[in-house]
């Protein structure tokens, strides 16, 4: 028992509510899961052995190695010789698709499952799929980057599938893609001893298939990178951070386990929000950035009607970085969208700027 | 596991999924409020324990898969790739006559509503009754973290059944 008596009540409800979801839940079939997990294990023991021959086979070839069924070694991007020996060194993670995808594939346990492998002795990074009969294809590897805070990922012949490694610092992940996406999923897994995780992300993609991964943003809690590991202007405001990458085309927010990005506009100033409503309310609590030019002052935000101010924090970067404004709002009427109806500054020249919120 | 041959240790596995799966289904099934998902979680989890079985201890068998339960990651939990801006905010919908009457709809509803985070700490703090330290080791947070996001979500579980209360769906 606590002192809290909400903590208890909380704890009898959710007991209450447990139990009595308990029967509408299809227990997993022990069988099914048994032959799931030799399936991993066999694919192990078979991209092993194709690794290791690949020593013999293919050695000086320059590139990312392709090895299995279906590899396309020329659209492969240019580095250096990466085959390796299987087993030594390697710290390997499994990852499984979980959730619903329901554009490009049929249930989880149906779909490839993800090897990937990284052996901090001989920089490699190696990854295999193993399909749904038990056969392990797409075995590819590349030569790890020399920046810790880099990302890189193998490509796939399966589309809509991605692999790689993040830096183990990443708590939270942002892909982008060169088109519509579509619904996706990902799955993220330690791998011990190295800087980095593994991950695997599917998408099912839209009006012509799935686009292939073109970057990430991924965040340590307290400042956002690229893939090449450098770093993102950004600014921290409560639980929110909010950043803006000009070399990326993007501008986002990492909100307490929640994220959102969009393209930077051509016209206008660039917004974002991210929001949350609770059930019984008509109130939108919103996360507002607005990004200005460099060297503004005395900035000005005004809500939309059906919609209060809470607070705006400005946040300058260096004299050529664009100002980070975050501001959050209280919005009761959708006809308030984020907010924010209009913004005002002064420009570091003294002159006056402003404008209307999209 | 011991030395035990592959017959024993499928047989072993066998009954720890028989055993575990009902606590392992309730526990995804308040991650994710959906009885399909939280059955595709547990299955995962499984899987990957039946693949460091020989490296699981037995009395620590369904602490480790509830570790692996809690991590997996679900789109219904968490939006990644390009957005448009207000695509992040989370999909609302009319509560019909029977959940505005059942508070069990409704808990599950304000879970949902709940940072990843928060929930996994709510459910593991207050169903599973874990400690704050192992809450922290099965989310791989510290321990402050576990006590931030229980915090904050207690708060926002408060407030909104007690609103809800004031409507008449919780007594």
């Amino acid at each position: 028992m606590s002192t809290d008596t909400f903590e208890d009540t909380l704890r009898d409800l959710l007991r209450d509510t447990a139990d009595a979801a308990g029967p509408g839940c299809l227990e997993p079939d022990a069988d099914r899961v048994v032959g799931l997990g030799r399936r991993v294990l066999r694919r192990r023991r078979w991209a092993a052995g194709l690794v290791a021959a690949s020593v013999a086979g293919v050695a000086g070839v320059m590139g990312v190695t392709a090895l299995g069924p279906g590899a396309d070694e020329s659209s492969l991007p240019a580095g250096t010789t990466s085959a390796t020996t299987s087993g030594v060194g390697e710290v390997t993670a499994d990852l499984t698709r979980s959730g619903s995808v329901e554009n490009a594939w049929g249930p989880a346990d149906e779909q490839p499952s993800v090897e990937v492998a990284v052996d901090m002795g001989r920089r490699t990074l190696s990854s295999s799929t193993l399909g749904q009969d038990g056969r392990t294809s797409d075995v590819r590897s590349a030569t790890l980057p020399t920046n810790p805070r880099a990302s890189m990922w193998v490509p796939t012949t399966t589309p809509g599938l991605e692999r790689g490694v993040l830096p183990a610092a990443a708590k939270d992940v942002i892909f982008l893609w060169a088109g519509d996406q579509g619904a996706g999923t990902h799955d993220l897994q330690p791998l011990p001893g190295t800087p980095y995780q593994a991950f695997a992300v599917w998408v099912g993609g839209e009006n012509g298939g799935p686009p292939p991964l073109s970057g990430v943003l991924w965040t340590d809690g307290a400042a956002v990178f690229r893939t090449d590991g450098s770093e993102v202007h950004s600014a921290r405001d409560g639980a929110a951070l909010a950043f803006v990458d000009r070399d990326q085309g993007v501008l986002g927010i990492f909100d307490d386990g929640s994220s959102s990005v969009a393209a930077l506009p051509e016209r206008g100033i660039p917004t974002i929000m991210t929001g949350s409503q609770m059930d019984g309310t008509d109130t939108l609590e919103t996360t507002v950035l607005l990004v200005l030019p460099p060297g503004v002052d005395e900035v000005g935000v005004t809500a939309a009607e059906g919609a209060t101010l809470r607070s705006s924090e400005t946040h300058r970067g260096s004299s050529t970085q664009d100002t980070l404004v975050v501001a959050h709002l209280s919005v009761t009427s959708p006809a308030a969208g984020t907010g924010v109806d209009s913004v005002t500054w002064t420009n570091a020249d003294g002159s006056p700027g402003g404008g209307p919120v999209s | 596991m011991g030395s035990a041959t592959k017959s024993e240790r499928d047989a072993a596995f066998t009954a720890f999924v028989h055993q575990a799966s009902p606590s392992l289904l309730r526990t995804a099934w308040l991650l994710t409020g959906d009885h399909h998902t939280a059955h595709d979680l547990v299955q995962a989890a499984l899987v990957r324990t039946y693949v460091a079985w020989p490296r699981v201890r037995a009395d620590s068998a369904l602490a480790y898969t509830r570790r692996v339960l809690v991590n997996e990651r679900t789109d219904r939990w968490r939006r990644h790739g390009a957005e448009v801006a207000l695509a992040a905010v989370p999909e609302t919908t009319s509560p019909g006559p029977e959940s505005v009457t059942d508070e069990r709809d409704a808990v599950v509803r304000l879970l949902a509503r709940l940072p990843d985070q928060q929930r996994r700490v709510v459910v593991l703090r207050y169903y599973v009754d874990l400690s704050e330290q192992a809450t922290a080791d099965a989310l791989n947070i510290s321990v402050g973290s576990v006590k931030s996001a229980a915090s904050r979500g207690l708060a926002t579980l408060r407030a909104e059944l007690a609103s809800t209360t004031s409507e008449g769906v919780v007594r």
